[in-house]
């Protein structure tokens, strides 16, 4: 992996290793120590491996594939290191004392300080490397979160901007209703923030490889090894979107009154009206009457792009229908090692998204009128929920006014007589006018 | 003056002059080409129209993946420099630097179907279909997502902070038969084919200049001549002609 050498980059391996030597004191684990894994972010692996019938030009590509594949893990050894000795790069603004809290194997230093928690507490899911690929992710819907996008969905800032600190403390002391993220509430607090830290550091580091990826296996370009240019140009815009997000936090405006009933109510109905109406179009996919069910379409988040997977499922369903027999074989045996190959592709097989059955009174991201305000007026991150409310970019978007009733109306969908347990079907009937 | 200072001024010195000389010889030439499908052009498939059916139902529209005209031009096929931070940008561009460039909700479909845009315009995005709302879904890699609701006759907009290797796909969730692509550039160099499969870059840097060719359906117009879609063409001053590009009709069963 030295193969490369700038002087630079050497210096601030040799800095790393040394720094962690100091600071974390080798342990005496009898297994390999765990490695951080490379994101190809859904590349297919082929590219990097030499088969018997490869040409020279396709040789010499996938040559070129390996030496940037190690370029990247040079540079990311260099500056994040590795899970038993994470390096904590001055420039990501991270507090080194909490990653070395929460990295490393599970257990006390000598000194009896709290190591591994992250490995105790979270890596089973989300995985050694932050990926959302940890042993127990495939039994998991939804999927855990990969970090390494830098995307979150539950957090109270503006829909591009990352989540607060106070926001992923609330993820881990709340656990996230609905999904399998547990509430770790019981844990103290200094070890809740040392977690926080480190999906931080994780969360950096990911962006930061795909970063290096994009230039240079995307773009083919050469990668500047001064490793205050790649700093610079890698590094600190990503530490960048951090450092600003408490400047993105969302405050929802003052709600219109609904002190009495009547007016209660009438919000409640004005909201509904928005709720089925064309300016909204909740209805569209959440349903005519909340349950989720309004959308025939699959739907996808950004962490399951699998529109190659939808679109070679079509192409597989016309090429069944060839009748030339010979050119039906020809072209599905072609098609099938296509899906073979896009399947090796990816970490986990796609998950399709359900729009939330607004009827359960489980909300994933906090029950409050104020959470239900900004889900509706940002949207979910990385997900088809748009961004509804009206602001600079976006001027025709829903009033804070029109927000308002929608949450009104939503608060009510789980109390709605209809909503109750044990309701038979038959109650839904006077709704059904809503169904198209 | 310091010893550092007098080393500065001197080196900027060197640099305007250097700039000015550079400035005087660099000459501009234009590329142009036409984009042919070889084989039956196929006819797009209709789509499906589930939502909306009283704005929508009323435009037939179909599959726009892959347009082929009646003499095989292929249209919507992309063609861009490659990313390289010495290219040098005809000063003609320069008023179109800051302009707001607009992709419209129109007809329950993305008009332009594939919008080229510079890091430092704008993108507008809007809505002129009557009464329905439209999103635009966009996650564009390593760069921030966006997916505004746009009211009907409203309008969103957006900047893009990094420049995409490969155009990026727009959809709408409400109408999810809607797929339009971007293509965000850190420069002006990108054509997009027209309905008769002909295109042209405007204004490039005489000499040696790296290009990527990408279609919809094919992904990189990958051919024996163009490796993964990209090739080199040593542009001289004036017109230059790539001629009739033929592309096999296997590159699009993809």
């Amino acid at each position: 992996m030295n193969k490369l050498s700038p002087a630079g980059l050497r210096t601030a391996c040799v800095a790393a290793a040394v720094l962690c030597a100091l600071v974390l004191l080798p342990g005496c684990s009898k297994t390999e120590p765990p490695q951080f894994r490379l994101n190809l972010q859904g590349r297919n692996p082929d590219d990097f491996i030499f088969a018997s019938g490869d040409n020279e030009e396709t040789r010499a590509s996938k040559e070129q594939n390996k030496a940037s594949l190690d370029t990247i893990s040079t540079v990311m050894y260099a500056f994040f290191g590795e899970p038993n000795d994470p390096y904590v790069l001055a420039e990501t603004g991270l507090d080194a004392r909490k990653i070395q809290m929460a990295a490393g194997p599970t257990g006390g230093d000598p000194s009896k300080h709290q190591r591994g928690l992250y490995r105790q507490h979270c890596a089973h899911c989300h995985g050694i490397s932050g990926d959302g690929a940890g042993p127990t992710s495939a039994f998991l819907n939804p999927y855990p979160r990969d970090y390494r996008q830098g995307q979150f969905k539950f957090k109270s800032t503006e829909r591009p901007a990352k989540p607060t600190t106070d926001d992923l403390i609330r993820v881990l002391k709340d656990g996230i209703a609905g999904t399998a993220m547990p509430s770790f509430l019981l844990l103290p607090d200094d070890e809740v923030e040392a977690l926080v830290e480190y999906v931080k550091y994780l969360s950096i580091r990911g962006q930061v490889e795909q970063s290096l990826t994009i230039t240079l296996l995307d773009d083919g370009n050469p990668l500047d090894m001064n490793p205050s240019a790649i700093i610079a140009e890698h590094v600190a815009p990503i530490v960048e979107t951090w450092n600003t997000a408490e400047s993105a936090i969302i405050d929802p405006p003052d709600r219109p009154p609904i002190d009495t009933p009547e007016l209660h109510a009438e919000s409640i109905a004005k909201g509904a009206e928005l709720f089925r109406g064309q300016k909204a179009q909740c209805m569209k996919c959440h349903g005519p009457t909340g349950l989720g069910d309004g959308g025939d379409e699959q739907l996808f988040d950004d962490w399951n792009k699998v529109k190659k997977f939808a679109d070679l499922a079509k192409q597989i369903a016309a090429a069944e229908d060839i009748t030339d027999r010979a050119e039906r074989r020809t072209q599905l045996k072609q098609l099938y090692d296509r899906l073979e190959i896009e399947k090796r592709s990816w970490l986990l097989p796609p998950q399709q998204l359900q729009p939330r059955n607004l009827r359960l009174g489980v909300y994933r991201f906090g029950r409050r009128p104020a959470d239900l305000f900004r889900r509706i007026y940002a949207g979910v991150n990385g997900t088809p929920m748009p961004q509804g409310g009206a602001n600079a970019s976006n001027p025709s978007g829903l009033t804070s006014e029109e927000i308002w009733h929608l949450v009104d109306y939503v608060a009510s969908l789980p109390y709605d007589k209809v909503s109750e347990p044990g309701v038979g079907r038959g109650h839904l009937a006077g709704i059904g006018q809503w169904h198209e | 003056m310091s010893h550092v200072s007098y080393r500065i001024a001197f080196l900027t010195a060197a640099l305007v002059a250097c700039l000015t000389v550079n400035a005087g010889a660099q000459q501009w030439g234009n590329l142009k080409g036409k984009f042919v499908y070889e084989g039956t052009p196929p006819k797009p498939a209709k789509l499906n129209i589930t939502k909306d059916p009283e704005v929508c139902g009323k435009h037939d529209l179909v599959d726009e993946a892959l347009l082929v005209g009646p003499n095989g031009g292929l249209k919507n096929a992309v063609v861009y420099v490659r990313s390289s931070k010495t290219l040098k940008v005809n000063p003609e561009y320069d008023k179109d630097k800051a302009a707001e460039i607009v992709l419209d909700n129109k007809n329950c479909r993305f008009e332009p179907h594939v919008l080229p845009i510079q890091l430092t315009q704008t993108l507008v995005i809007k809505n002129s279909d009557p009464n329905i709302s439209h999103n635009s879904n966009v996650s564009p890699l390593g760069d921030a997502a966006t997916n505004p609701l746009i009211p009907a006759a409203g309008e969103a907009k957006h900047s893009f902070k990094r420049a995409q290797t490969i155009p990026q796909p727009v959809s709408c969730n409400i109408h999810p038969w809607m797929k339009g692509y971007v293509v965000p550039r850190d420069n002006p160099y990108t054509a997009v084919s027209a309905a008769d499969g002909t295109f042209e870059i405007k204004n490039l840097p005489v000499g040696k200049v790296d290009f990527q060719a990408w279609q919809e359906k094919s992904g990189y117009l990958d051919t024996k001549a163009w490796p993964k879609g990209r090739f080199t063409y040593d542009i001289k001053p004036g017109d230059n002609d790539l001629g009739t590009i033929k592309l096999p009709a296997s590159l699009f069963n993809k």
